[in-house]
């Protein structure tokens, strides 16, 4: 049987708060009678790890390198992505400008130029964010492009009607219409952001919480290895939390979609 | 108008390029390969059969990886669809762990599989389960009562259930799940083959790039991009004659 | 006014052309309350897009006091057939938007939005946004929008075909009340029969294949109408003559 919207009865509340719950504890027991190899570390563990990498504020300066290359190349590939998918989602020249090119390079994983990147500009921050803001460009572009071509096509004969000019219908009608998919493309570019921030900080040795995860794993040092995950995957969700956040502020009243194609 | 429409595409094709050109030109031309020699370099690798073996390494990791995605996505979307008490255990967790960079998961992932073939496998597995998951529950959750009441109205269950009615209707889903999960399988092998790796694309373009030599490193990105493009095709073609019953093809 | 001259509309499709809309021409008064009707397929909707400036005409033409109506224009307000308010703004900052446009400041656009907001009894949900309203009430916020660009004509396409019965039934009374109350000329479109013998007083009948006029029906009803003038016999009457001519243009 299909259930469909109904609303979480405190059963399944139970359930979804005791479920992991139950497979934290069981992680904790076989990690403390040594079922597991050494490098299942236990829960409580990894917890003080991490307590201890935020008192001694060795996680501070690698987390500032991680998230400033990150935010970086996000707003950076973003931006661009946003402002020229509109352009192309109002005029069909720009858009065709754009289009071969546009879908071969998409195409392509943008991680595979990281190595070939780094041969000009080195491992460095500069090659991370280029990548980072590569990868970040498609699902903006993509997004904002398909949000203006698919406005209401009345909005535009209300804007005819009312005659305005073109550019006072792009500002007024066109861009808080194109909004939500807007935002949609901006949280697709975020997690794109974090995940290409990770991947390019594993190769080639840097600073950042990704070459921190791989030297402990290098290192032997399990705990550590996991705490800095830990840290990775609470800066991420915290920072989608705050797109998040932005966006329904800047979207009242329009419907935010949720199940937009991811690409 | 169409053909209007072509002439820009293709202008929009000469500009980069001119462009990419302009670049090799002012720069040295050593660190910054221009578009004929990494074509060059691409015939040539083609022709050696390098390419041959490497893409055929690359993707036998990366289907197997896949294939084990969406046969587990499949079986938890339905699932989970079907059934609030599973769902509740399971859907939150994988929406929270759906925006975690997985690649950070990667060392862990190592130590339980080493680091051959296998750990790519389920690496793959691993980032690619959760679109596939994502289309699939939606796509159950989005078939009509009607049907299913139809289907228990002939007492049609379990297996012949599954066969006759679920995937069917299951899988537009399923194409759109793989038409976003096949690009994740092409970044991550190509992350994974770049540690500890003595096959495959991603290989190639590290050792490429340690001999630097860009202009084959970006023949073997070129060939990624092929890759992906074609798969793509595939994939959209095979949507049209699978579900044949959908006239209008909107992925 | 308004002089519709032999206009016509052809359609592409799939290499060969159609012809969808007619030759037409209709004249129409200052003032006067014209209800187009038609089965569903017979390009009335094309033909109020071509008088508002929005489509052109294959061959033909509009004229607006003598000069032709090439591009939309304030002085003639298309009412849609959803409502079509920016779900971004309020109620009234949607009536004042067309307010604003003619240059004045958002403080005094608001102002006067207000009036029209009264006008259409909203006056209680001005802050509220589209997607927390009803569909009449929407309906009522769109016109009160069309109403604020302080048009001469009113071009309405179908714009209460997405409503339930009992809120059409308001919405014509309210509209024939506004109506009686202002200069507007108005061109409405509908399917609905009675509707448009309720709110026209003179009702063109279009056929099909392609669309040309099949009938003016002047419309004998005294004014002011209300809720009252539905009961009358002559609607009967003008009913079945009706019904008879679309039954007609939907047999091929």
């Amino acid at each position: 049987m299909i259930y469909r919207n109904r609303r979480p009865s405190s059963e399944l509340w139970a359930i979804t708060l005791g479920f992991p719950l139950v497979l934290i504890i069981l992680w904790e027991i076989a990690a403390r009678s040594h079922v597991f190899p050494s490098y299942m570390v236990a829960p409580s563990i990894i917890l003080r790890e991490a307590l201890s990498l935020v008192t001694n504020g060795k996680i501070f300066a690698q987390m500032g390198a991680s998230l400033y290359r990150a935010y970086a190349g996000f707003i950076i590939g973003s931006a661009v992505g946003v402002s020229l998918g509109l352009l192309s989602g109002v005029s069909r020249p720009v858009q065709d400008l754009f289009d071969t090119v546009q879908g071969f390079v998409h195409a392509i994983p943008k991680i595979s130029l990281f190595p070939a990147i780094a041969i000009w500009l080195g491992f460095s921050d500069a090659s991370r964010i280029i990548i980072i803001a590569l990868s970040c460009f498609f699902p903006a572009y993509l997004n904002a492009m398909n949000g203006a071509l698919g406005i209401n096509p009345s909005y535009i004969w209300l804007s005819k009607n009312n005659e305005i000019s073109r550019l006072r219908c792009f500002l007024q009608v066109i861009i808080p219409a194109s909004l939500p998919r807007v935002f949609v493309g901006l949280r697709i570019s975020l997690m794109v952001a974090f995940i290409l921030m990770v991947a390019t900080e594993v190769i080639g040795h840097s600073n950042g919480l990704g070459s921190l995860a791989m030297s402990s794993y290098e290192d032997g040092q399990y705990a550590e290895m996991y705490a800095t995950i830990l840290f990775i995957a609470v800066t991420g969700y915290f920072s989608n939390l705050a797109l998040q956040r932005i966006a329904s502020a800047l979207c009242r009243g329009q419907q935010l979609n949720q199940e937009e194609h991811r690409k | 108008m169409n053909t209007r429409s072509n002439l820009v595409k293709l202008l929009g094709v000469c500009i980069f390029l001119g462009i990419w050109q302009g670049f090799a030109v002012l720069s040295n031309t050593r660190m910054f390969p221009s578009a004929v020699t990494v074509f060059i370099q691409l015939g040539y690798l083609v022709k050696s059969g390098v390419l041959l073996e490497n893409v055929l390494s690359t993707l036998s990791k990366g289907i197997g990886g896949l294939s084990l995605a969406v046969f587990a996505g499949s079986l938890l979307g339905i699932v989970c669809a079907r059934n609030r008490y599973i769902n509740a255990a399971l859907n939150p967790l994988i929406a929270v762990l759906y925006p975690i960079p997985k690649l950070a998961l990667y060392p862990i992932v190592i130590l339980i599989f080493g680091l051959g073939a296998w750990s790519k496998i389920i690496q793959v597995s691993l980032e690619c389960f959760f679109p596939l998951f994502v289309q699939v529950y939606a796509g159950t959750r989005a078939i009509p009562k009607s049907i299913l009441w139809l289907a228990s109205n002939n007492q049609v269950k379990g297996w012949r259930l599954l066969r006759d009615v679920l995937l069917p209707a299951l899988l537009p889903s399923l194409l759109t799940g793989l038409r976003i999960a096949t690009p994740i399988m092409l970044i991550v092998m190509c992350v994974t083959e770049f540690i500890g790796e003595s096959s495959g694309l991603g290989y190639l373009i590290v050792r490429y790039s340690s001999y630097f030599d860009p202009a084959s490193a970006l023949a073997i990105v070129l060939t990624f991009g092929l890759l992906g493009l074609i798969a793509d095709r595939l994939i959209v073609w095979t949507r049209t004659k699978a579900v044949f019953w959908e006239k209008q093809i909107k992925l | 006014m308004i002089k519709v001259d032999a206009v016509t509309k052809m359609f592409k499709r799939r290499g060969h052309t159609f012809q969808a809309l007619g030759p037409v021409s209709l004249n129409i008064e200052k003032g006067e309350f014209v209800t187009v009707l038609g089965s569903s397929g017979c390009g009335k909707s094309t033909l109020l897009h071509i008088i508002g400036g929005f489509e052109v005409a294959s061959t033909g033409g509009v004229l607006l006091n003598g000069q032709p109506i090439t591009h939309p224009t304030r002085k003639l307000g298309m009412v849609f057939q959803e409502a079509t308010l920016f779900p971004w703004k309020t109620v009234l900052q949607n009536i004042a938007w067309p307010i604003e446009q003619t240059g004045k400041s958002k403080a005094q656009a608001l102002d006067e939005a207000t009036v029209y907001l009264d006008k259409v009894g909203l006056h209680r949900f001005g802050g509220a946004y589209p997607n927390e309203l009803s569909g009449g009430m929407r309906q009522r916020a769109a016109l009160a929008r069309t109403l604020a660009m302080q048009p001469d004509v009113l071009l309405m396409d179908e714009p209460f075909g997405a409503l339930d019965a009992q809120t059409r039934e308001e919405m014509q009374e309210e509209l024939t009340r506004l109506w009686q109350t202002s200069e507007l000329t108005v061109i409405f479109i509908t399917h609905d029969i009675t509707e448009s013998i309720f709110l026209g007083d003179r009702v063109v009948v279009l056929g099909r294949k392609p669309g040309t006029v099949m009938e003016e029906c002047t419309i004998d009803l005294p004014r002011p109408r209300d809720a009252q003038t539905k009961a009358d016999p002559k609607v009967q009457s003008y009913r079945t003559h009706l019904w008879e001519l679309i039954r007609q243009s939907t047999t091929i």
